[in-house]
C-alpha cells in the first residue's frame, strides 16, 4: 500500500480566520492526529503483522514457505493480501466474526426448547451456522455486501436440507445458495430460518427485542444503550403499554422502534412446532402483528421483512455500521475516529458494498499494524492446527473441532458461549493453560498414530521417517516453530535448538514422547495463541 | 442566512462559531443518521396527526430538505435547550457532530431512499359476535377490506363481510359477500350448511351445496373443504381455542390463502400450524393480544368506513 493511496485519509478541516480586512474567510487545514492512523505503507517485514493478517483474513496463520517469501520480500504485501482475500477461507473467517453479533454458533446445543429434537451434534453445527452461512454465501460469491439484509436466496447444505426440506443442486457437503421452494422473507440473512428461532418472540414486547437486534445489528443503533431512566417498579404491563403511547421519555424510542418491530412477527417461535415450521415465515403472523402497529422505517412507510431490508441497505448508517463492526473485528483494542468511520463507509459504498476492499483498508491501516497482541479466536486456533496437518474429520483429530463447537472449551479459550458468555475475554489466562494442555494431548494421539505410519502418510510428523536423521528432526521442529508461533527460525536459532536438546535427550527412551514433549512445549508457549 | 452570518464571525466579530467545520460531516454523514435516529419516528411526512405524538404538522426532517430548513431549529432543540427527543438519551458525540452540521450550514444532498407504497391497512379486519341478551349465541362475523384483484391501486378494495358458527366441537364458514367502495354489492358466496373449518374428526369428504352470486348472476354447486382449498390457495391454519371468556370471538381469513380464529380473550390457549389440513401439528403458547381484542362490545351491524377509520387511529 503506498502512501499516495492513503493521502485520500489526510482528513481536511476548515478553521475561521480574519483577513487584514476583517471579512471572515473559511481556511482548509489537515488534521494530522487522525491522518496518522492511516498514512502508512507496509514494507518493513514486520511478522506479526503478517501472521495477524493471515489470522485475520483466513483464520489461519501463515505457512513456513509464505514467512520465507515475506521475509525475503515484503514487496509481496499488496500481492499476498489480495490472494488472500479471495481465498474461500476469508469468507469462512469473516463469517466467524459475524457470530459476535448473532450468537448461534453454538446456542441450540444448550436451549433447552430444542432438546426434545435429539439434534445430533453435525446438525446442531449446521443450524449454529446458517446465520453465518449467508455472509460466507455472499461473500464467496461477490456479491454486494448489502445482499446480507436484501439478498434473495437462502443457504444450506446437506445437513440443514435434511432437516428443513431444502432441495440441493449436486451433490457435496458445501453450504450453497438454494432457490427457495416456499414462502421466503427476501431480506438476506433477516430471512434465516434460524436467526428468529435464536431472537425468539417475546410475547410480552411485540418483537420489540427483535426490532433492537436488527438496528443493533445492522444500523449500530442500540435502543438500550441510550442513557434513559424510568421507574419501573409497582407498575403494571397494561401502565407500560399506556405509558409506551403517552409519555413523552417512552415515545421518544417507541416511535420508531414499534413500528419497526411490527413486521418481525413473521418468523414463527411456538413451542411445540416442528423445527422447519419454526423457521417458516407467515404472512398470516406478518399482518397479525401489522394490525397492532403499523410498520414503518423511521417514519417512512413499509410493509414488510423485504421493505426492511431495502431501507437498511440504502441508509448510510448501515455502511457505516458495517466500517465500524469490521474494524472492531479486527482492531478490537482501538475504538475508530467517527470521521474516518465516514470517509471508510463512503468508499465501501463506492466500491459497492466490497468486503474485500474495506478489511485490507483496515489490515493496512498504521494502527492495524500498532495494535497490541491479542488473544486468537477459537476458529484461528483450530484453523491454524489444521493447517499444520490436522484432520478434524478423523477420529484422532475430531475431539479438536471441540475447539470451535464446544461451548465450554469456548469460554475456557476467552471467546463466547452464545448464550451466558456475549463477550469476548482478550486476556491470557488459566483457562488457556488448561485448554493448551488438553490440545497437547489430543496432538499426543495423533503423534501416536503418525508413529505407526510410514512418512508419507503421517500428519503432524511429515518431515522425519524412521529412525530419524537429525537434520530431519531440525527440520520438524522449525516446520513447527514457524507453523504454530509464526516465527521465521532457522534451525541454529536458540529456540529450535534448546527444543533438539530436549528430543534428543528423550528420545533415547521412547521417540513419541520426545516428540510428544517438544510439541507440548511449543503448544504451552502463550505464542501459540497471541497474534 | 443572517443568522448562519453572524454566526461563523470570528476573531473580531461579536461571536465565534462554536465548532469546527469539516466536509467530512454532511447529510448523509451525520445529518440523517442523527435525525433517524431520534426524530423521525414523529417528525416524518407520511406520518398522519394521530402517529406524530404531539409533533407539529409540517415540522418534518425525513427529506435533506426538510431537515435542511430545520436544522438550526433541531439544533436548538437538540443541543441547545435538550429538549428534543423528549426523553433524552442522545449522546455527547452525537450532539457534537449535529451541531457541526447544523450549524455549518447543514450541508447534503437528497439520499436515495426505497420508495414504499404503504398497503391500504383498512385491509385489517372489524371482527364482532353476535350476543343476544348477552350471551354468545355462536356466529361470528368478520368484516375486513380485501384486495380487489381487478383494481388498479391498493386504494381500491372491497369490504367483505363473512359469516361463521362456533358450535361445541366444530365450526362453520357460512359464507361472504363482498361490496366496492361505492357500496355496490359485487359477489356473494354461502354455503349450507357450512363448510366445516374445525372439528374433532375432519370430514374431508363432506360435500355442501355453494350458493354463489358474482356479477348479478347467481349459481349452485357442490363443493367440499379440499375443493375449497384449492381454490382458496389455503397452505396454513392458525386455530386457536376459546378462552373462558367468548364472547368478541375472533376469526380471519387473509386474501383468500389462510384461515383461522382466535378468541378475544388476551389469552390464546392453543393454536396449530400446518401447510395442509393434514399436515397440523398442535402447539400450546400463552400470547397476549392487542388492546383492542379485549373489548366485549358487539360491533354494530352496518359498517361505516369512516367509522372504521376512526376506530383504527383509536388503537
Amino acid at each position: 500500500m503506498t502512501p499516495a493511496l492513503f493521502s485520500i485519509f489526510l482528513w481536511p478541516s476548515f478553521s475561521c480566520q480574519s483577513d487584514t480586512d476583517g471579512r471572515v474567510q473559511i481556511v482548509r487545514s489537515t488534521s494530522t492526529e487522525v491522518a496518522e492512523v492511516w498514512d502508512t505503507t507496509i514494507e518493513d517485514p514486520d511478522t506479526i503483522w503478517f501472521a495477524r493478517a493471515s489470522l485475520d483474513i483466513r483464520g489461519h496463520r501463515p505457512s513456513p514457505s509464505e514467512l520465507a517469501d515475506w521475509a525475503t520480500d515484503p514487496s509481496i504485501a499488496d500481492t499476498i493480501l489480495d490472494s488472500w482475500l479471495n481465498d474461500p477461507a476469508f469468507a469462512h473467517q469473516f463469517a466467524w466474526y459475524w457470530n459476535d453479533v448473532f450468537h448461534t454458533a453454538v446456542w441450540i446445543g444448550q436451549a433447552d426448547k430444542f432438546q426434545r429434537f435429539l439434534l445430533n451434534s453435525e446438525e446442531q453445527q449446521a443450524i449454529g451456522w446458517e446465520p453465518m452461512a449467508f455472509i460466507e454465501q455472499t461473500l464467496l460469491e461477490y456479491q454486494p455486501f448489502t445482499d446480507v439484509v436484501q439478498g434473495s436466496q437462502l443457504p444450506s447444505n446437506p445437513v440443514f436440507a435434511q432437516i428443513f426440506g431444502d432441495t440441493l443442486d449436486g451433490e457435496g457437503d458445501e453450504w450453497q445458495w438454494i432457490t427457495p421452494t416456499r414462502d421466503h422473507v427476501t431480506a438476506g440473512v433477516m430471512g434465516s430460518r434460524v436467526l428468529w428461532m435464536r431472537q425468539y418472540v417475546d410475547f410480552l414486547n411485540h418483537n420489540r427485542a427483535r426490532a433492537n437486534f436488527v438496528t443493533s445489528s445492522f444500523l449500530c443503533m442500540d435502543y438500550l444503550e441510550r442513557d434513559v431512566t424510568f421507574d419501573f417498579s409497582e407498575i403494571s404491563l397494561d401502565v407500560i403499554e399506556s405509558a409506551i403511547l403517552t409519555q413523552p421519555e417512552c415515545v421518544a424510542c417507541h416511535s420508531s422502534l414499534d413500528p419497526l418491530a411490527s413486521v418481525l412477527g413473521t418468523f414463527q417461535d411456538g413451542v411445540n412446532l416442528h423445527l422447519d415450521q419454526m423457521g417458516m415465515p407467515s404472512s398470516f403472523k406478518e399482518r397479525w402483528y401489522a394490525g397492532w402497529k403499523e410498520p414503518g422505517y423511521f417514519g417512512l412507510p413499509m410493509n414488510t421483512m423485504s421493505d426492511l431490508g431495502a431501507y437498511i441497505a440504502a441508509d448510510s448508517r448501515f455502511a457505516q455500521c458495517m466500517v465500524t463492526r469490521t474494524w472492531e473485528f479486527m482492531v478490537p483494542d482501538a475504538s475508530l475516529d467517527d470521521l474516518d468511520v465516514f470517509t471508510l463507509a463512503s468508499q465501501f459504498t463506492d466500491s459497492d458494498y466490497d468486503m474485500r476492499d474495506l478489511v485490507k483498508r483496515v489490515v493496512t491501516s498504521a494502527a492495524y499494524q500498532r495494535q497490541s497482541e491479542r488473544i486468537l479466536r477459537p476458529e484461528q486456533l483450530l484453523g491454524t492446527l489444521e493447517r499444520l496437518g490436522v484432520d478434524i474429520t478423523t477420529a484422532e483429530g475430531a475431539e479438536l473441532s471441540n475447539i470451535v463447537w464446544s461451548p465450554e472449551r469456548r469460554v475456557m479459550f476467552g471467546s463466547t458461549d452464545d448464550v451466558g458468555v456475549l463477550l469476548s475475554n482478550t486476556s491470557f489466562t488459566v483457562g488457556h493453560h488448561v485448554q493448551l494442555e488438553w490440545i497437547s494431548s489430543q496432538l499426543t494421539e495423533i503423534l501416536r498414530a503418525d508413529l505407526t505410519q510410514p512418512q508419507e502418510g503421517r500428519v503432524l510428523l511429515t518431515k522425519v521417517g524412521n529412525a530419524p536423521q537429525d537434520d530431519n528432526v531440525l527440520a520438524q521442529l522449525v516446520h513447527w516453530k514457524q507453523s504454530l508461533h509464526s516465527e521465521y527460525v532457522s534451525e541454529s536459532d536458540e529456540s529450535i535448538q534448546t527444543l533438539f536438546a530436549v528430543w534428543s535427550q528423550l528420545a533415547t527412551e521412547s521417540e513419541l514422547q520426545a516428540w510428544a514433549t517438544v510439541l507440548a512445549i511449543l503448544v504451552h508457549d502463550p505464542k501459540m495463541v497471541l497474534r | 442566512m443572517m443568522v448562519l452570518l453572524w454566526l461563523i464571525s470570528c476573531d473580531d466579530g461579536p461571536t465565534k462559531l462554536p465548532v469546527e467545520c469539516s466536509e467530512a460531516i454532511t447529510y448523509e454523514t451525520v445529518g440523517q443518521p442523527f435525525l433517524r435516529n431520534y426524530c423521525t419516528g414523529c417528525h416524518a411526512s407520511s406520518l398522519p396527526v394521530g402517529k406524530r405524538y404531539g409533533a407539529p404538522l409540517g415540522v418534518d426532517l425525513d427529506t435533506f430538505s426538510g431537515a435542511k430548513q430545520y436544522a438550526l431549529r433541531s439544533y436548538a432543540r437538540a443541543v441547545h435547550l435538550q429538549d428534543m427527543p423528549a426523553g433524552g438519551g442522545v449522546s455527547e458525540m452525537d450532539r457534537q457532530r449535529f451541531t457541526q452540521w447544523a450549524l455549518c450550514g447543514a450541508v447534503g444532498a437528497e439520499l436515495d431512499t426505497p420508495t414504499v407504497v404503504p398497503l391500504n391497512r383498512a385491509n385489517s379486519f372489524v371482527v364482532y359476535s353476535s350476543v343476544v341478551d348477552g350471551d354468545f349465541d355462536g356466529e361470528i362475523i368478520l368484516q375486513r377490506f380485501v384486495d380487489d384483484d381487478s383494481a388498479s391501486s391498493p386504494e381500491e378494495s372491497l369490504l367483505r363481510e363473512e359469516r361463521y358458527k362456533v358450535e361445541e366441537d366444530s365450526m362453520l364458514f357460512l359464507g361472504y359477500q363482498e361490496w366496492d367502495m361505492e357500496g355496490e354489492a359485487v359477489s356473494s358466496v354461502s354455503w349450507d350448511p357450512g363448510l366445516i373449518l374445525i372439528a374433532a374428526n375432519f370430514p374431508t369428504d363432506q360435500l355442501v351445496e355453494a350458493t354463489i352470486e358474482m356479477d348479478g348472476v347467481e349459481w349452485t354447486e357442490e363443493q367440499n373443504w379440499m375443493g375449497i382449498q384449492e381454490l382458496q390457495g389455503l397452505w396454513e391454519i392458525d386455530i386457536h381455542e376459546r378462552d373462558l371468556e367468548p364472547l368478541n370471538t375472533h376469526l380471519w381469513n387473509l386474501e383468500g390463502e389462510e384461515w383461522g380464529w382466535r378468541t378475544s380473550s388476551t389469552v390464546v390457549l392453543s393454536s396449530a400450524y400446518g401447510k395442509t389440513v393434514s399436515d397440523l401439528s398442535w402447539e400450546s403458547q400463552q400470547f397476549v393480544g392487542p388492546n383492542f381484542l379485549n373489548t366485549t362490545e358487539p360491533f354494530p351491524l352496518n359498517v361505516n368506513l369512516e367509522w372504521i377509520d376512526l376506530w383504527m387511529e383509536e388503537r
